[in-house]
């Protein structure tokens, strides 16, 4: 069956409705292989009358050997554990990063945590 | 059907359709052509010329900033990072083709984002390629859908769409600081007649809008003058509040009568929080306090015992309704009260009592062809309490009828409506006196079904599998976000809630699906997909020896369609089929894999057993064609093994203890669905149906009955959800002052959702 590109974005507003969150997950299609792209954008407000500033996004290129996990992800949607990661432990990763205005961060630890979404079970790296 | 205030919202919701779907490079309809998804892999079309590129996002639903998102635009950022991007007249490369997704999912991510939270989803494709010239199309189609999490207490689901939305459309009309729009309005009863609309905006708390209304017609006519004001109160019983106070007179004929109302008026009005998401059922209420004058031409003594030519009047009105939505059903019923005197003392001389309702049903009869069932009924009666009634005041109909409360926003019939008579022209017996009824009834029905249609949503688009199990994944999502921002709300129950509902009654679900004693559903779906394999594999090499002959690869490719489809739904039932041993702790997702497998989110993103099942009877024609018909049956018959298990769990489901925060979230989750739903099973961009028309109305004029009945026949011709009637209703047994029958010509906006 031939490769379909494919994206699908979740948006979450924390209960505090200061914290924002996106998550995508950009399937492609090049040289006949499927290559899978992580966006995860964050931003954040001081007060509930502020706008929203974009803080971090973070890009991570799925490599070969996750790609069964990333299609997963797609065919099955995030589970409770993936999105209790993206709203905990990556969001207070992001959050202690120096403000990109939204701009792809290069940080490793951050990109390396981010990558970890594709886990059924996602645990910040070491 | 709408009066012209509803005229006007719905033109504002037309062109701001228009303004949206026509914004380059940014979303267009599809104009007409015959597109063709090409199946290669991208990585096939390197180096083929990019014909065109475009953005189809004509189903988005969240506010956007049109500029920002132009394709130029993406693909200049695209060009910034020194990515290669595809550009229209340039060779075609697959890395440029997924940057330039990549850019928009970027930019609407980050639209989505401003819109609170949501979901949204990317298809590409290359479409209409042409092997021979070596040339292609691309095509981003763009689906959003915003809700609400994290807002204490409040798992909604909102939309803030451009155009099918007409509570927004006409908010954003309120928004414009002065209107003035002159119209001509025609009637049988008034001949033509010149109008105009005026409306102001003020930016005070008490008064935000001064409106004038006027026609004239020769003699007589219609003023109304108000200032008005609202406030969103948000309490449960006092949602949205609305007041005015104004002048209104007019002077219209009644046959030989002519009937005169002067009259100062202050009004309140109220309406509940809906009662779920998505304004299922709410309620409206308001008082009016009348004053000024009514009067006929008759002179008095031509009136019977009891009726007046002419006198003051004082009134207090009172109303309340409530209306309500399910699925593709809506229900209006309302009842007003007035209290009236004719101006000489404070007593209440007179009282009117008014019956009200209408039920608009849809019927889906196939994908896009809905079965529209108009059903309008009406009752009122005046009785006198001390004293005499104003003639004025009686109840005369026609096809327009003057409202309960002129000018509110909650109409409410003031009389008998029958479309093949003119205005007021129902008004007494054949043989008797001419000068309205003491009581009334009336009935309407209209019936129209969609003949040519253009779907909003093409099909190769709405039934594209990536689509809907792309959707799905991001509902699922979405849904789960929804039901853990709720369980962290102040006051919820605890998770200890969560973990035994799952440990028992998830549990219990799970034990069902894996009861192999009945049906097998791993077996039985693998077979399934064993026994269509050499046809779905034959039709996927025939749709590829056939590329570049359009007919013959259209046809092939409907039928793999139909394979794909069966064989989607039925590695999906693999992925998601429950582990016993992985289904009682809080974190796992077995009810949610249950809920895909067999509940599903509405008839666009249906249950997985549902899908094979109905995956299964649409392969019937061809196995059929193929002499394969005992090979079909054999899969039916599997396929009904599945159903019958769907079946079995949806019982066990129905007997289910629900945790609360379960039922806090799913009137939203059902909302998104039914949204799909209507996207993608019933929207039209264009559609044309024939409509039947059918009045009886009966006026009780002194103890003489004056009854009539309309039939009539004519066209609906809608824009999405903007409908234009047209027609004739005639006057099979009419009265010898009655004409033979009337035009039709009105207009409606149908609330989708």
């Amino acid at each position: 069956m031939a490769c379909v590109p494919f994206s699908i974005t979740l948006a979450v507003l924390a209960t505090d409705n200061k914290r924002q969150f996106s998550f995508s997950i950009n399937k492609g299609c090049v040289e006949e292989k499927p290559v899978y792209v992580l966006v995860f954008i964050f931003r954040d407000r001081n007060e509930l009358t502020d706008p929203f500033q974009d803080r971090v996004s973070l890009q991570v290129t799925v490599g070969d050997t996750d790609s069964p996990k990333a299609e997963k992800l797609i065919a099955r949607g995030m589970n409770n554990a993936q999105l209790a990661y993206l709203k905990g432990p990556l969001t207070n990763i992001v959050e202690d990063l120096p403000p990109t205005g939204g701009a792809p961060s290069n940080d490793p630890t951050a990109l390396n945590a981010a990558s970890q979404i594709l886990n059924s079970k996602p645990v910040l790296p070491s | 059907m709408s009066n012209l205030s509803g005229f006007f919202r719905l033109i504002f919701a037309v062109l701001a359709m228009f303004a949206v779907l026509q914004t380059p490079g940014h979303a267009q309809v599809s104009e007409g052509r015959n597109e063709r998804s090409c199946s290669k892999n991208p990585a096939e079309y390197s180096g083929f010329k990019v014909k065109d590129i475009r953005i189809k996002a004509n189903f988005l639903l969240f506010s956007l900033n049109v500029g920002a998102l132009t394709l130029p635009n993406a693909q200049a950022s695209v060009r910034r990072r020194g990515d290669t991007v595809i550009e229209v007249n340039q060779l075609f490369s697959e890395a440029g083709y997924f940057n330039l997704q990549k850019q928009r999912n970027e930019d609407l991510s980050t639209a989505l984002l401003s819109s609170g939270a949501g979901v949204l989803a990317i298809l590409p494709r290359i479409v209409n390629c042409n092997d021979t010239a070596g040339e292609i199309e691309v095509e981003y189609s763009i689906l959003g859908i915003p809700f609400s999490t994290g807002v204490a207490g409040s798992a909604s689901f909102e939309l803030p769409g451009f155009y099918l939305n007409k509570k927004k459309a006409a908010v954003s009309m309120d928004a414009a600081p002065f209107q003035l729009v002159p119209y001509l309005g025609y009637n049988g009863s008034r001949g033509l007649f010149p109008g105009v609309k005026i409306r102001k905006a003020f930016k005070t708390k008490l008064v935000q809008h001064f409106a004038l209304n006027a026609d004239i017609s020769f003699p007589g006519g219609i003023v109304n003058a108000a200032l008005a004001g609202s406030d969103e109160v948000k309490s449960g019983i006092l949602d949205h509040a609305e007041w005015r106070a104004g002048y209104s007179l007019a002077n219209l004929p009644a046959g030989a009568l002519r009937l005169n109302e002067s009259t100062f008026f202050g009004q309140i009005a109220g309406s509940t929080r809906p009662f779920s998401a998505g304004g299922s059922l709410s309620f409206r209420y308001g008082a009016t306090f009348e004053g000024g004058r009514r009067s006929t031409n008759v002179a008095e003594a031509a009136l019977p015992e009891g009726t007046i030519a002419e006198s003051g009047y004082g009134a207090g009105k009172f109303y309340i309704g409530g209306v309500s939505s399910w699925r593709r059903h809506s229900l209006k019923v309302s009842y007003g009260l007035q209290l009236a005197n004719t101006g000489k003392n404070l007593q209440v001389n007179y009282l009117k009592n008014i019956f009200d309702a209408a039920y608009r049903g849809r019927y889906l009869v196939a994908d896009h062809q809905s079965l529209q069932l108009d059903l309008a009924l009406s009752a009122g009666k005046l009785s006198s309490i001390h004293g005499d009634i104003p003639a004025a005041e009686r109840f005369f109909g026609g096809n327009a009828v003057r409202e309960f409360i002129p000018g509110d926003s909650w109409g409410i019939s003031n009389g008998p409506f029958i479309r093949s008579i003119s205005q007021n022209r129902l008004n007494g017996p054949d043989t008797g006196p001419a000068i309205g009824g003491d009581s009334y009834r009336s009935v309407n029905l209209t019936l129209s079904l969609p003949v040519w249609h253009k779907p909003l949503i093409p099909d190769e688009i709405s039934k594209d599998q990536t689509v809907i199990f792309g959707l799905g994944t991001g509902v699922r999502s979405s849904r789960l976000a929804l039901a853990e921002s709720e369980v962290q709300q102040p006051g919820q129950p605890d998770e200890d809630d969560f973990t035994n509902y799952r440990a028992t009654d998830i549990q219990r679900l799970v034990s069902i699906l894996n009861d192999t004693t009945k049906v097998n559903v791993t077996v039985v779906v693998d077979s399934i997909i064993n026994l269509i394999k050499p046809e779905s594999d034959m039709l996927a090499q025939q749709v590829a020896d056939t590329s570049g002959q359009n007919d013959a690869q259209a046809s092939l490719t409907a039928d793999l369609q139909l394979f794909n489809q069966v064989q989607g739904y039925a590695e999906r039932i693999n992925l998601f089929f429950p582990d016993p041993a992985d289904s009682a702790d809080f974190d796992n997702d077995t009810q949610y894999d249950i809920e895909s497998l067999v509940l599903g989110y509405g008839d666009a993103i249906p249950a997985y057993f549902t899908g094979i099942s109905e995956g299964v009877a649409s392969l019937r024609k061809f196995y059929k064609n193929k002499g394969l018909s005992d090979k079909w049956e054999k899969l039916d018959l599997m396929a009904g093994q599945l159903k019958s298990m769907q079946q079995d769990v949806l019982k066990a489901i129905r007997k289910n203890y629900t945790p609360k925060t379960e039922l806090l979230v799913r009137p939203t989750t059902q909302y998104v669905g039914r949204v799909l739903e209507v996207l993608f099973k019933e929207l039209n961009i264009v559609s044309v149906s024939p409509v039947l028309m059918f009045d009886a109305a009966r006026l009780n004029v002194m103890g003489n009955k004056a009854g009539n009945y309309g039939l009539g026949a004519g066209v609906r011709m809608s824009l999405v959800n903007f409908d234009v009637y047209a027609g004739y209703s005639f006057n099979p047994a009419r009265q010898t002052d009655h004409k033979k029958g009337a035009f039709v010509l009105s207009i409606d906006i149908t609330d989708l959702f």
